[in-house]
């Protein structure tokens, strides 16, 4: 507001003193151009009086209880189990990319030969029992499970799981997808936004490490994919690029075997930054 | 986190009164409330950190409120209450402050749109000139004249009686 205490007084004067929103070096010229104006001061009055009348009216609405459903945890809650049943879907939807892009990748030649015929019609079934079935033994919640002992037993090895909280994302649901004689595992990390984040993970058939690429699928789905030569991996969700790029580095970081299994010649070779549209 | 919903929880008694002085009914209010609340959630990563979370929150709900009320649906049932809110309106005080409260908000009706906004969010919700502003997306000066002109009509409109006494008494 206007606080040169000479400047002719305006319309807008009025209406802050009414307001108490009056600059205090005003103040005074607006006090003394109302005591000399009855007329002016009627109308000041009269705005005030029309604001209390206003505020009586509406003051009910402010004291109420306010309902349950307009809760914030409510609302949480809610955007949880949202989330979940969406988290569901979403898994669903990257394992049939996998299974239909040969595990994300597109280089042709060895690798897809590699990857796509022996071992990924298991994928589809899994996935088929994983939506057909809804919770069953595959299924861990966090909440209520040792998810790294759950794994372990599941998956007969150790997996090391990625601490996304720096994120906002905690894990909420693993899955066991049993593939033949090697099982993958999928993570469902969620944010108290309700957003999902997807890990799958499962043994590596080739050697050879891939670096992370990002893939985007229709409806706004992104996946980053790698292998380390030992375990694929991919990280999905309804994200910017910008925004899940550090949440897969994470877990990428976080899922790397330990340090003399990547001394090898080919795992400095094949890494590159993931900007790239494959 | 914690203090995020605390910050938000704190602000929703006043988020349904703006709703329920917008909507004028219940149930339609709290659905707005709700709206608006889910899509803070949802949303509240594209808030700017240092932002004011009232005017960002009010900003969403009046932008949900006048996208929705665009519908004609909503519009037809909002001027059938038009006729039911005297009751509505009426648990403080007695007789004469509900007939006087009736008339208040009767006369907040005939106001456009964004003049009636703008009484509410600086004559109800104590909200700062700049605020209201940054709810409405329209510059300062924008706010200043529709409450200047909200005011005049409401007096206008209320002219004839002394101010602050209670005009109307019901004859049961």
């Amino acid at each position: 507001m206007r606080s040169d205490p000479q400047a002719p007084i305006g319309e807008d004067d009025l209406h802050a003193f009414v307001d108490g929103r009056l600059d205090p070096m005003r103040a005074p010229a607006v006090e003394r151009y109302l005591a000399e104006r009855p007329e002016e001061a009627a109308r000041v009055r009269a705005f005030a009086s029309q604001r209390d009348a206003l505020r009586a009216a509406l003051a009910f609405k402010a004291v109420e209880p306010i309902p349950t459903r307009l809760r914030i945890e409510t609302l949480r809650a809610a955007r949880r189990r949202a989330a979940l049943a969406w988290g569901r879907i979403a898994a669903a939807v990257v394992l049939l990319l996998l299974a239909g892009a040969g595990l994300g990748w597109t280089m042709r030649g060895t690798l897809q030969a590699n990857l796509v015929p022996a071992e990924l019609p298991s994928a589809p079934t899994a996935l088929h029992r994983l939506i057909a079935q809804g919770p069953t033994r595959l299924e861990a919640s966090a909440r209520d499970t040792n998810i790294t002992g759950w794994l372990r037993e599941h998956l007969g090895e150790a997996i090391p799981l990625p601490d996304l909280s720096g994120f906002g994302f905690a894990l909420e649901v693993a899955w066991v997808l049993p593939a033949q004689a090697r099982p993958s595992a999928m993570l469902l990390f969620v944010d108290p936004d309700g957003i999902a984040v997807s890990v799958w993970r499962r043994p590596a058939h080739d050697p050879v490490p891939r670096p992370m690429r990002c893939a985007d699928e229709p409806g706004g789905l992104v996946t980053y994919s790698w292998s380390d030569g030992r375990h694929l991996h991919a990280v999905t969700a309804f994200l910017p690029r910008e925004r899940l790029r550090p949440i897969a580095q994470a877990v990428e970081r976080a899922m790397q075997p330990p340090a003399p299994e990547r001394s090898g010649l080919v795992a400095g070779l094949v890494r590159r930054p993931c900007d790239t549209v494959g | 986190m914690a203090d995020r919903d605390r910050r938000m929880e704190v602000l929703v008694p006043a988020l349904r009164r703006f709703a329920w002085s917008l909507t004028r009914n219940a149930d339609e209010a709290d659905d707005l409330v709700q709206d608006c609340l889910e899509h803070a959630l949802g949303a509240w990563h594209r808030r700017h950190a240092d932002g004011n979370l009232r005017a960002w929150l009010f900003a969403i709900l009046y932008n949900l409120y006048v996208s929705g009320r665009r519908r004609s649906a909503r519009r037809a049932r909002l001027l059938e209450q038009v006729a039911q809110f005297g009751e509505i309106a009426t648990p403080v005080g007695g007789a004469d402050a509900s007939v006087h409260c009736a008339e208040v908000l009767d006369q907040l009706d005939t106001l456009p749109e964004e003049q009636r906004a703008v009484l509410l969010l600086v004559g109800v919700e104590g909200l700062a000139y700049d605020e209201a502003a940054e709810v409405l997306a329209v510059p300062i000066g924008t706010v200043m004249s529709r409450l200047s002109r909200a005011r005049e009509r409401l007096r206008r409109l209320g002219e004839g009686r002394p101010a602050g006494v209670v005009p109307l008494r019901r004859v049961v």
